[in-house]
């Protein structure tokens, strides 16, 4: 580690510390860095290749050691829930009944370490990342599966009937979960070039590409049964092009979407609905740009609404 | 904001002479010893001098600042001058000056059309003193919102203002022109009674005077050519109960007649504790009720929306209440959730208009640091 990016490193844990920033995981707060670096280059430029801050540095020369410390500054935030959520938290039991067989649960789990690594390798994987590791380590999107499992309507229906996963809601949150950790795996795969925005909106990946994913994933997670990868790459997928992807897919498209700007603790101003609810009603009318299945959205809002979310 | 120690004085000042004004009027009604009303009395006068003080210093300072014509109209000085020096010169003023003079009756000292005047308008001006209930609501912050304050401040100050001073002056020009109101009562069997005892003979004075005071309780004492013919109360409770403002006196030729002047005191102790409870009343419906409907009803949707507006990350929806819906502002909030929250969203999600939530004075506060 060179002294320039302890330097650096000291400057951002100031920056992070921000009380703006409570209430974000580290890669939402990553990502509100970088985009202060973006917005903000022309002011910060001068001031941080100062003689008190790092002389004789120039701006490009600069940014990638911020960037880098960032990052490890953020790795270090994250892993200390997902270490333990990756090696025992995340209950693996609905596995030997997608598999029908008992499964190696240590192996899988080393397996699913070393992938989120990789992907959080590059700043693109980081970035889509943000979404859906927010909600795993926010949990508020685990809360909708137990009113999905007490109200058994159209979301119930489609993952028991339709998907067939005949198992307990803590087993569908286990599902999710890992649906969530694995959606942003296509990055390893995508050519350069490809990376735009457009990771928000659900229909980023096409078919042809999903099944060249799904196949690659194989190989490298042999161990994890195929319907588990499928619903995370699908995740990735428009419900409005792809009817048949997986309710389990639809929602996590749903939460990885949900979660990229949630904020924890956000108070909620006199006159404003609730986060969830507002957050849901805006997505029923993009429901075709974001190619979110509407049906669940519309039950989703309905227990916002009740539930006061 | 935090307010300033001279703010928090003031603030206090008006609270206490309120208090004040209400036990003066309980008092008067009550009839309580002249030695508690004198103490009333004396802090009335200290809080209309502080008062008055305050108001000369605010306008001098605003002078200087070049913002004398703000502070009148839009600061509420027009509030702090009739609540300071008219109660200062026609209320407070004249009764200390009275007592400083040796215990002179100011209102038994003679009678006279200008004296009873000024005795009318210091009852009056006492009123004038709930006005500074108004120098508080303006203290208050019953919202977040300047245009709810604002609002809420300038209802009350217009209700209450207007109440005040219909009740002041409409009262005054009513006892002035009806020839039937309790006052006139009074004045009448005043004069009358002067008058026809200076016209009894001698001999028959004494039986006239007792006969006189068995149907009119308010005559407290007769003189003639200084010895006491009649005197309804011993002289110790005269002395312990009757300040010099309690009674009235006048004299015709030898006869010297002193009349109870407390009935008057308290039917005026009464309006004035009805105009209290009246202010402190519509005040308290004002910003218990009124100022949180307005907040719903306006500023906050409002402030919800200005708040989208302004910051990238914030996308939450009005509330928009199903009974207010056709308001021209949850109109407006429809709309604003319906289209501009979904386009705000959706251009967000293709990279449009981001922008981190840290504000860039805060980065530089760390750079102003080291």
């Amino acid at each position: 580690m060179t002294p320039e990016v302890d330097k650096a490193k000291l400057f951002l844990e100031r920056l992070l510390s921000n009380p703006m920033l409570q209430g974000y995981t580290p890669l939402q707060r990553e990502e509100q860095i970088l985009q202060l670096f973006s917005t903000h280059a022309s002011q910060l430029a001068p001031l941080l290749t100062s003689a008190e801050f790092f002389p004789g540095k120039s701006w490009t020369t600069l940014l990638p050691i911020l960037i880098q410390a960032l990052f490890e500054l953020t790795d270090r935030d994250l892993w200390v829930t997902f270490e333990p959520f990756l090696q025992s938290d995340l209950s693996l039991s609905f596995l030997s009944f997608l598999t029908k067989q008992a499964v190696p649960e240590a192996q899988i789990r080393a397996q699913l370490i070393a992938l989120l690594k990789d992907i959080l390798q590059s700043p693109e994987g980081r970035r889509v990342s943000t979404g859906p590791l927010t909600a795993i380590q926010q949990g508020g999107c685990f809360r909708y599966i137990d009113e999905i499992f007490e109200r058994k309507s159209y979301i119930h229906f489609e993952i028991t009937k339709v998907q067939r996963l005949r198992m307990s809601k803590e087993e569908i949150k286990g599902i999710l979960a890992l649906t969530l950790l694995l959606k942003s795996a296509y990055v390893l795969y995508s050519s350069e070039g490809m990376h735009t925005y457009t990771d928000r909106i659900a229909g980023v990946i096409q078919g042809p590409f999903a099944e060249k994913v799904i196949r690659a994933l194989q190989k490298r997670i042999s161990l994890l049964p195929i319907a588990m990868i499928e619903s995370a790459i699908h995740s990735n997928m428009s419900f409005g092009e792809n009817r048949f992807i997986e309710a389990t897919a639809r929602l996590a498209s749903i939460f990885a979407s949900r979660y990229r700007t949630f904020r924890a603790g956000l108070k909620v101003d006199r006159g404003a609905d609730s986060p969830d609810k507002s957050w849901f009603s805006v997505a029923r009318k993009n429901h075709k740009f974001y190619g979110f299945d509407l049906k669940m959205l519309d039950e989703l809002y309905m227990i916002a609404a009740e539930m006061g979310w | 904001m935090k307010r300033s120690f001279w703010e928090n004085l003031v603030v206090g000042a008006i609270i206490l002479v309120l208090f004040q004004t209400v036990v003066d009027d309980v008092a008067s009604l009550a009839e309580w010893p002249w030695s508690i009303r004198r103490i009333l009395l004396y802090l009335g006068f200290l809080f209309d001098l502080f008062f008055t003080i305050e108001f000369l210093v605010r306008l001098y300072l605003a002078y200087v600042n070049g913002e004398a014509k703000e502070y009148f109209f839009r600061g509420y000085g027009w509030i702090d001058l009739i609540a300071s020096i008219p109660l200062l010169l026609f209320s407070s003023g004249p009764v200390i000056y009275g007592l400083l003079a040796g215990g002179v009756p100011v209102f038994g000292l003679g009678r006279s059309l200008n004296l009873l005047k000024t005795v009318k308008i210091v009852r009056v001006t006492r009123i004038l003193r709930v006005l500074r209930l108004l120098k508080v609501v303006r203290q208050l912050k019953q919202t977040n919102s300047v245009m709810a304050q604002r609002h809420v401040g300038k209802i009350a100050t217009s209700v209450l203002t207007t109440c005040i001073l219909v009740f002041s002056v409409g009262s005054f020009l009513l006892q002035s022109i009806s020839g039937t109101s309790f006052e006139q009562m009074y004045w009448d069997s005043v004069d009358s009674t002067s008058d026809a005892l200076s016209k009894t003979s001698p001999t028959d004075l004494i039986s006239t005077v007792q006969t006189v005071a068995r149907v009119l309780p308010s005559l407290l004492k007769v003189k003639v050519e200084g010895k006491d013919i009649f005197l309804r109360y011993d002289s110790y409770y005269l002395a312990t109960r009757f300040g010099p403002y309690d009674y009235f006196y006048d004299q015709r030729g030898s006869i010297e007649l002193y009349f109870d002047y407390r009935p008057l005191t308290r039917l005026q102790a009464e309006q004035s504790l009805l105009v209290f409870l009246i202010v402190v009343s519509v005040l308290l419906v004002l910003l218990l009720y009124y100022a949180p409907h307005f907040a719903i009803t306006v500023t906050d949707p409002l402030y919800v929306m200005l708040k989208g507006f302004k910051e990238p990350s914030y996308n939450l929806e009005v509330k928009i209440p199903p009974h207010l819906k056709e308001d021209e502002v949850f109109r407006l909030a429809e709309q604003y959730n319906e289209e501009y929250l979904p386009l705000k969203q959706r251009n967000l999600s293709m990279g449009e208009g981001e922008t981190s939530d840290l504000k860039w004075e805060a980065v530089s506060e760390l750079f102003k640091k080291g």
